[in-house]
């Protein structure tokens, strides 16, 4: 083979090469999304929160064309660490993210290590937990939230009176900014009372002793968790306080929406699961894509109350589409 | 000017890179031709290909969204029969108590899953029986309800709520569409307006709708004919909140399919309405999604595009080889030609135009070769007939020496001599002429040499004395004429002519492998080694015309030249051979084949 022949051929395989190359590149780049997987860990405790938050991040799922491993958590033999069982399976599947409404600190800071030895990211939901290695999270500004659920009592209390405040006993530091923005907001009211102080988890018993406690004197009641609003809710019920106590919370869990129809509960300050779960998701998949996501999402609350509850937007809000 | 130049740059940088040879000429012009031949086709097809593919995405989301409308619109005309069938079987005739009421409508809504109740209020609000039977909650506010209200609007006319969260009684909250009409019944005798209140799960349009297939990501949404209220929306808490918009105001006024730009994202929009119910569906599919079949013909044609050219490039590779091989095969064998081979022949075969090619080189070789071998054979004779012209020349000195001495014997009156003498000088001319042949016997050659020897020794007063002695076979063999006397005259004097005892010259003759071989032996002075390889490698034929022989010193030249013309009448092996040794003699061998002499001799 002479040396024009031998040029004409290796420009001509050079050719080839490059459209092969191209040919390979397409086809790898549009068959990624497909193989990367992001897993949604499930809360070891479900409910409508959790449910929507799932509905929302499969509804990205879809849009983005991505797959959704969802984990669940509640497992029975898991005890306290279900998460982070959840989370090491959805790794050993192949899952580069995790998408996950963190039980506790603790929990999160394990899973944050675990994922980060295997090279993949961890994105959270609803909290914001000073821990490493957690790439975005999405949450409400819950001091803003705190503010919001404070200037309803005191509206509701026509700026007189006494108001308990039920907090958490969990340290979720988005639990503490609630608290700040509720006391800020009252506090803006001279003839307010707030008394602080008391707080109850997510036990039913250890929340009905707490509302009993605070019963006593208050006017209104503000609960920053989910059970402690159906507690009070349901002392008030059973003490017939019901049209005296003001009760404004937090959530939107079916019996709480509930005793807000019945007007027992006054108003509730409400976030949106499906919101979260769907920019959770887009943030995972921008992670996934091999962009940066954003550090912190912030989502918006709303405040129903009996009156609002059922017009058409809320409805879309507080009632997902349960399949 | 720089573009002035570019094209005599281009063209000396392509002949040095040898681009302009046949072969890449044949390879690129075949690659090139078939590539753009190829893509050409590709784009064509692909165009073709797209265009079509396109065009069934679109027909394919037509056809989906038609569908679900047709099973939107049969589901909801389902529904219509249904509440006609309770209102019928519930107020008959006014009367909806009983357990016989009762038992139909649970059969009836037996039958049906998707419903969710069955309740009856009076124009007040006031619950008048529902099915299944609970309380109704305290807060459950009817006539502030939307379906109520489109009832006590419009009496006697079904009409469909958007959907919304079922709130009258306790338990989970469903999301509804409710069918609620204003009916005059007769009851007791007395007109009685109610409204009859049919709630239909909305888990079954839902599911219509989620069902949906267009594209991966595609979905379809449904929005309200009357005001554009999105009525549903699969990701509608994100409408809500502001975080996905639609683009309602234009899905509501189109009537056939469209596509947008919504955030970079191109998307097919397809409407169409669901007559019965007033309600519009909107589907919404990618079109990088729904167009991913054009991804896949590029890839498939990239694929083939590239294998083509691979064997394309082998063909011409092939191709070009098969032209230019026999192309090469000639420039070797000019090569060679070049070189000073001419022994050659190019084998006569391949495409027409080389085959003929190869003819005319042949032909031409064969000419050159015949026209070398005729200068050679010119050279040859030319050379032969300058020898023996030089070879034919008496010497004039000879014959003046010859005569004087014939003078000096006459006046000596020494007559038998003289007789002797002259008989050998006309002998020896007789000899000579030949009759202008140039090959003679020799038996003629030794009578030559015998008379010259004669003549030698009456000059010389019988310094010497000689033989020769020949064999019949020998005798009988042609020779070159005068070969033997400039070796005699050499031998004479040279060797004997200062040599102080008397000379012998013995001369002989023999046949001896086919050869015939002179001997001629002098016992005379002899020369050393080096004169003696001069004899024969020395002067050449020049020379020879400028010192005659028998002067002495230039004898060399005719030994030489005897040499040469026995070469060139008989070839290389022949010839020429010394031996000599100072103060001992010299042996002088003259070899040539043995050719018998032919008879007509005379």
């Amino acid at each position: 083979m002479n040396r024009s022949l031998a040029a004409a051929c290796g420009w001509l395989s050079l050719l080839l090469l490059a459209a092969a190359a191209s040919g390979c590149a397409g086809a790898a780049s549009k068959e990624k999304p497909a193989e990367a997987q992001i897993a949604l860990i499930a809360p070891q405790r479900s409910g409508a929160l959790a449910d929507s938050i799932r509905l929302g991040a499969e509804a990205a799922a879809k849009e983005y064309g991505s797959q959704l491993l969802y984990m669940d958590a509640n497992v029975s033999d898991s005890g306290e660490e279900g998460q982070l069982k959840a989370a090491q399976r959805a790794i050993a599947l192949g899952a580069s993210v995790l998408l996950l409404d963190p039980d506790s600190e603790q929990q999160l800071r394990l899973i944050a290590a675990e994922a980060g030895k295997a090279g993949a990211s961890v994105v959270t939901l609803n909290d914001t937990y000073p821990v490493e290695g957690v790439a975005s999270s999405i949450s409400i500004n819950n001091r803003e939230a705190g503010r919001m659920a404070g200037e309803a009592m005191a509206e509701l209390l026509h700026g007189k009176g006494i108001v308990s405040l039920l907090g958490s006993d969990s340290a979720a530091p988005g639990y503490e900014q609630r608290e700040l923005g509720v006391v800020e907001a009252l506090g803006r009211h001279k003839e307010i009372t707030v008394h602080t102080g008391y707080s109850c988890g997510s036990s039913p018993d250890g929340c009905a002793e707490a509302a009993r406690l605070l019963m006593e004197q208050a006017d209104g009641v503000v609960a920053l968790q989910e059970q402690g609003v159906l507690s009070t809710a349901q002392e008030t019920v059973k003490r017939g306080l019901s049209s005296r106590v003001k009760i404004v919370g937090f959530g939107s869990e079916v019996p709480q929406l509930e005793l807000l129809q019945d007007g027992i509960i006054d108003i509730l300050v409400v976030q949106s699961g499906f919101n979260a779960g769907y920019l959770g998701m887009q943030q995972a998949h921008e992670l996934l894509e091999g962009g940066h996501a954003d550090r912190t999402v912030t989502l918006d609350t709303k405040v129903v109350n009996p009156d609002s509850m059922f017009w058409m937007d809320n409805q879309k809000l507080l009632f997902p589409f349960v399949k | 000017m720089f573009r002035l130049e570019m094209p005599g740059w281009i063209k000396q940088k392509l002949r040095k890179s040898r681009v302009s040879s046949i072969q890449s000429i044949v390879i690129w012009s075949f690659s090139i031709m078939i590539v753009v031949a190829i893509t050409t086709v590709a784009v064509l097809l692909h165009e073709k290909f797209s265009a079509s593919t396109e065009r069934s995405a679109f027909l394919a989301a037509r056809q989906t969204v038609d569908q679900v409308s047709y099973n939107l619109e049969d589901y909801i005309s389902g529904m219509a029969g249904f509440y006609r069938a309770i209102e019928v079987n519930m107020l008959k005739n006014g009367e909806w108590d009983g357990q016989q009421v009762d038992k139909q409508l649970d059969t009836l809504m037996g039958s049906r899953d998707d419903i969710v109740s069955i309740t009856l209020f009076d124009s007040g609000g006031k619950l008048l029986k529902n099915r299944p039977a609970a309380a109704l909650r305290p807060s459950a506010n009817a006539t502030g309800q939307g379906w109520f209200q489109a009832a006590v609007r419009v009496p006697d006319h079904l009409s469909f709520s958007l959907p919304h969260i079922q709130n009258l009684y306790k338990g989970s909250y469903q999301w509804v569409v409710s069918m609620s009409k204003r009916i005059t019944v007769v009851r007791d005798g007395q007109p009685q307006e109610v409204i009859l209140l049919v709630d239909m799960n909305f888990k079954q349009i839902d599911e219509l709708c989620s069902r949906i297939s267009l594209g991966h990501r595609g979905y379809a949404y449904i929005i309200d004919e009357g005001a554009g209220n999105i009525v549903y929306h699969p990701q509608q808490q994100l409408i809500y909140m502001g975080l996905k918009s639609e683009n309602v105001e234009q899905a509501l006024v189109a009537s056939s399919d469209y596509v947008e730009d919504m955030n970079g994202n191109k998307r097919l929009i397809t409407v169409k309405s669901v007559a019965n119910i007033g309600w519009k569906i909107i589907g919404v599919s990618y079109m990088d999604d729904i167009l991913t079949s054009r991804e896949e013909v590029n890839r498939y044609l990239v694929r083939v595009v590239a294998g083509v050219l691979v064997l394309v490039v082998l063909v011409s590779m092939l191709l070009a080889m098969s032209i230019v091989r026999p192309i090469k095969r000639m420039e070797r064998t000019m090569r060679a030609v070049e070189r000073g081979n001419f022994d050659v022949e190019l084998p006569v075969e391949g495409p027409l135009e080389v085959e003929r090619l190869s003819r005319r080189f042949n032909l031409m070789i064969h000419k050159i070769r015949q026209l070398m071998k005729q200068i050679v054979q010119e050279q040859e004779s030319k050379r032969k007939h300058e020898l023996e012209a030089l070879q034919a020349q008496i010497n004039p000195h000879f014959l003046y020496n010859t005569l004087n001495s014939v003078v000096r014997m006459a006046a000596m009156s020494r007559g038998e001599e003289v007789v002797t003498m002259i008989t050998s000088l006309s002998k020896l001319f007789r000899i000579s002429l030949s009759k202008g042949q140039n090959v003679i016997s020799a038996r003629d050659e030794l009578e030559h040499a015998h008379h010259y020897l004669v003549i030698q020794q009456m000059r010389f007063g019988r310094k010497f004395r000689f033989s020769i002695t020949a064999t019949e076979e020998a005798e009988a063999c042609m020779t070159p004429k005068i070969v033997l006397q400039p070796l005699i005259e050499n031998a004479i004097e040279h060797g004997l002519e200062y040599s102080v005892e008397e000379g012998t010259i013995d001369i002989s003759a023999d046949v001896v492998d086919g050869m015939l071989v002179f001997r001629i032996e002098d016992n005379g002075a002899g020369m050393d080694s080096v004169k003696a390889a001069l004899l024969l490698h020395g002067a050449s034929v020049p020379d020879a015309g400028r010192e005659p022989s028998a002067t002495g010193k230039g004898s060399g030249v005719a030994v030489r030249n005897i040499h040469d013309r026995i070469r060139l009448y008989y070839g290389a092996p022949y010839g020429l051979e010394f031996k000599s040794e100072l103060e001992e003699g010299t042996v002088v061998w003259v070899r040539m084949p043995a050719i018998k002499e032919v008879d007509d001799h005379e």
